[in-house]
């Protein structure tokens, strides 16, 4: 397992996750430093990098938080322009509607709207059945839709 | 653009300056460390595999002939005479015991 190749693919989206569920940013790097340590010593065999990762690291960050007693989770307000690129007041939009939103809800759309993972995936990161994750994609859509249109 | 596609237009992501030095290296020393308690285990490990069978351990049975262990062929101690701490008891004796007496 090549950890700088998987680092240098995977560290801005996972940071940024990292940093949206210990809402402190130097909490969430240590966090990360962890997660890579144990990579490193355990030398895992992964079959599919984005979830295992995504799982990983939610752990790891969650762990965190509640080390320093924080209630983890929320809000993901760090989005970034895709390969289609948003414009920053779109982005301003879409980061603003998303914070109206509660934490698990948001956290699903993030997983399976925006990063593109399936609802079985973003079950398995965020460790809920299938059923809850894709109701809450719908709650949120359905939220998002009244506040920024169709 | 419709809602599904905005959110295809973005995704999560944050500047990480200078953090890839640290994680890599912190991730080099734990493997290192890791390294050197493996070649340490495997060294005791062989040491205990050589030393059991060739029975080094320090012998601490008595010297043939004494009864009182090794410890009693120390040089100056050949004839120490052993007395139990307590065996005699200064109660046991009256005239000892008037010295405690309380004055009248």
């Amino acid at each position: 397992m090549d950890l700088a190749a998987l680092y240098d693919e995977w560290v801005s989206c996972l940071l940024a996750y990292m940093i949206s569920i210990t809402r402190d940013r130097h909490l969430a790097e240590d966090a990360l430093q962890n997660l890579f340590m144990k990579l490193a010593l355990s030398q895992p065999e992964i079959r599919n990098p984005s979830v295992y990762l995504f799982r990983a690291a939610r752990r790891e960050a969650i762990r965190s938080a509640r080390r320093r007693r924080m209630e983890p989770i929320g809000p993901f307000e760090f989005l970034i322009p895709a390969a289609t690129p948003a414009t920053p007041g779109e982005i301003a939009d879409l980061t603003s509607a998303l914070g109206s939103l509660p934490p698990e809800q948001q956290e699903v759309v993030i997983l399976h709207g925006i990063e593109g993972f399936t609802f079985k995936e973003a079950g398995e990161i965020v460790g809920a059945p299938l059923e809850t994750v894709a109701s809450r994609y719908r709650y949120a859509i359905d939220k998002l839709r009244g506040i920024l249109g169709p | 653009m419709n809602l599904e596609d905005k959110l295809k237009s973005v995704r999560l992501g944050v500047a990480t300056d200078g953090l890839r030095d640290r994680v890599l290296r912190a991730t080099g020393a734990a493997r290192f460390e890791r390294r050197v308690w493996d070649w340490t285990a495997a060294a005791a490990a062989a040491i205990l595999v050589v030393a059991i069978p060739l029975n080094l351990a320090p012998n601490t049975d008595p010297e043939p002939g004494t009864e009182r262990g090794p410890e009693a062929n120390l040089p100056g101690l050949e004839d120490a005479v052993v007395i139990p701490r307590y065996s005699v008891d200064p109660y046991a004796d009256p005239a000892q015991r008037r010295d405690f007496e309380v004055p009248q």
